[in-house]
């Protein structure tokens, strides 16, 4: 393509695209692809990680690359695609998806996206991480980085509490160490790492979540589980086809509650700081109100 | 203080009730509301009543909970000025900035005691947490818990000298908080102004010089239903304003010493924010010393809300203190009740 602008595309198997004098979006590789950009401006390039691959990925910053190629620059090892960047612009970040046996090392580098599951090993060191989501029995330690938001999603029958999930700098955090997570395989660390927005928390199935003296970004619910919020703010809460049941307790919604297709039950105490709220799909709500009675002494 | 064995009911918008209960030994009550999608933003109107208390809170899917009822509603009055001005600069040059602030005395506002307060450089006052928003509306500030005395788009980031915000104790009582700003959108209108936060829960507006047309709200709210707001465009040396608890039933004798033979004149006012509510029965329940009920009798509010009985007091009355209990009950449906003053029927001559 020549002097194109596409929102994003997606290399897979032996595909072969050249790109130049184009504004993109983003674009992924996988299989035996390969995308050569040249005189281009990419928001974000994707790489998948899968089968038994491996590598050692350095320096993937924003900016402009002169001359990059994946294969030259950094070490992989089991990636059949190959991707050349030549004077092009990479403007947001790096999208690392990461799954099956793979084992991938990024040390320094600026990611947007990572995602990582199955059985993959990813060690993060030195980086920015805009958007950490990590499930089945995947693991991941950030040292020394930088995260904005990081989503733990607990599903099926786990059983969770997570205490102090908030905003700041976190010398250890690891979520088998600092939490009690019953049926939860995969394993998540963070080191000497800032954290911004950071934690979004979604639960489905059956799941059971506590969590304690938290800044929670969101908490998403859905299915039938039961989730507690004990002493913790919550920005934005957001509950879809959710049938199970919401306890708080001093707990603070301060941006907004967003129901659809839900019908579920609100008990505890709460307060609302300037916290709007939209129920749609046939949404039932029961709430259950403490009152208290005071007279004037 | 906690009021167990309240009677508590909700109401729905078309005044129905839809539940009734009665708070537990510790002023607790629960009760489930379901909402839909239909009525999701609907408000109910929750009544606590007991003996000489009533109160009225309205309840919404996102109110806050607790919901604690009390019957510390506030009645504004405007009196002639009484700009205070000095206070110490905290340095807060900022525009649409929040800072928490330590109350020297605990202060309590719509029935819950605070010891930590957020000011912000737009001339809001939090409870709940910080606040800096700048766009000020009568609707915006019904919904939140805060003390506005001139809440709009100001700064205090230092367009001119001396702009921050002050704070100072002209009596131990007291704390004054006195912005001196700059409207962020006509930096040729500034204002200043106070808000003085009493010891009792009283609440104070001081107006000194401004220049200009503004676009303040000022009021107080519980975020919840109540609120006492005005909308206003100049600020230039007005009128204070003072917040204080509505009265709801004042009920006094016309002495406070008796002997046998003579009528111990009993009155009630009956205010309601303020106002007073005509043709309201009020009921007058006397217990003498044994607290064993000694006379009733009822009677109807006038136009300024008082109402007035006799009770007759016979030789051979138990002497001691005797105590009036009132309560009353409008054709509006308000119900008040209170226990007041004290009677002490006695002998002038020397028998004791």
């Amino acid at each position: 393509m020549y002097n194109t602008e596409l929102y994003a595309f997606y290399a897979q198997e032996s595909s072969s695209i050249y790109v130049d004098s184009s504004t993109l979006q983003g674009c992924g590789l996988s299989g035996c692809s390969s995308i050569y950009a040249h005189n281009s401006s990419i928001e974000w390039i994707g790489l998948v990680f899968y089968d038994s691959a491996n590598a050692t990925l350095t320096d993937l910053y924003t900016g402009l690359y002169p001359y990059w190629n994946l294969h030259l620059n950094e070490t992989v090892e089991g990636v059949g695609y190959n991707l050349t960047l030549e004077d092009t612009n990479v403007m947001w970040g790096w999208n690392l998806y990461c799954g099956d046996h793979s084992n991938v090392k990024v040390d320094p580098s600026a990611i947007s996206w990572l995602q990582a599951w199955g059985q993959s090993t990813v060690s993060v060191c030195n980086s920015t991480v805009y958007w950490l989501y990590v499930w089945d029995s995947a693991a991941v330690s950030l040292h020394d980085s930088w995260l904005n938001e990081f989503l733990l999603r607990f599903r099926d029958a786990q059983k969770v509490v997570l205490r102090n999930l908030n905003p700041g700098f976190i010398r250890y955090w690891n979520i088998h160490v600092n939490g009690t997570a019953q049926g939860v395989s995969y394993n998540i660390t963070l080191a000497d790492t800032w954290v911004r927005w950071a934690w979004d928390i979604t639960c489905s199935d059956q799941s059971n979540v506590a969590v304690y003296n938290s800044t929670l970004n969101s908490l998403y619910a859905y299915d039938y589980p039961s989730v507690s919020i004990y002493n913790s703010t919550i920005d934005s809460l957001q509950c879809y086809s959710f049938r199970g049941v919401l306890f708080f307790e001093d707990a603070v919604l301060r941006w907004n509650w967003y129901i659809s297709s839900s019908q579920f039950y609100v008990s505890g105490n709460i307060r609302f700081i300037n916290a709007w709220v939209n129920m749609v799909g046939n949404s039932v709500v029961t709430r259950n109100f403490n009152v208290v009675t005071l007279a004037i002494t | 203080m906690i009021v167990a064995g309240a009677s508590v009911k909700l109401y729905d918008e078309s005044n129905a009730t839809i539940w009734s209960g009665l708070t537990d030994a510790y002023g607790r009550a629960r009760f489930n509301l379901t909402y839909t999608d239909y009525n999701y933003t609907a408000t109910s109107r929750l009544e606590a009543i007991k003996g000489g208390y009533f109160a009225t809170k309205n309840v919404r899917l996102l109110s806050n909970t607790p919901i604690i009822i009390t019957p510390a509603m506030y009645v504004m009055r405007i009196l002639p000025n009484e700009w205070i001005d000095g206070g110490a600069p905290m340095g807060w040059h900022a525009d649409d900035q929040s800072w928490l602030y330590t109350l020297p005395f605990p202060f309590t506002y719509f029935g819950a005691t605070y010891t930590q307060i957020y000011i912000s450089s737009n001339g809001l006052i939090t409870f709940a947490g910080p606040d800096s928003s700048f766009g000020s509306s009568r609707s915006g500030l019904e919904a939140r818990l805060a003390i506005a005395p001139a809440w709009d788009d100001w700064t205090t980031h230092g367009v001119h000298a001396g702009d921050d915000i002050y704070i100072g104790q002209p009596s131990p009582n007291c704390l004054m908080i006195r912005w001196q700003v700059t409207a962020y959108y006509d930096y040729n209108t500034v204002a200043n102004f106070e808000a003085i936060l009493y010891a009792d829960g009283s609440i104070r507006f001081n107006y000194g010089y401004s220049s200009g047309l503004v676009s303040a709200t000022i009021g107080i709210s519980d975020g919840e239903g109540f609120s006492i707001i005005e909308d206003l465009d100049n600020l230039c040396f007005i009128g204070s304003r003072l917040f204080t608890y509505a009265t709801y039933l004042r009920v006094w004798t016309d002495k406070s010493l008796y002997t046998w033979g003579e009528a111990v004149n009993i009155s009630a006012a009956f205010t309601y924010l303020g106002e007073p509510v005509e043709n309201a029965t009020v009921l007058f329940q006397v217990t003498d010393p044994s607290n064993a009920a000694y006379f009733a009798f009822a009677g109807t509010t006038d136009t300024e809300g008082v109402a007035s009985v006799q009770c007759p007091i016979y030789q051979g009355d138990a002497f001691g203190n005797y105590t009036v209990h009132t309560s009353a009950a409008s054709t509006n449906s308000f119900a008040l009740s209170s226990r007041n003053r004290r009677c002490k029927p006695r002998r002038k001559v020397n028998i004791v």
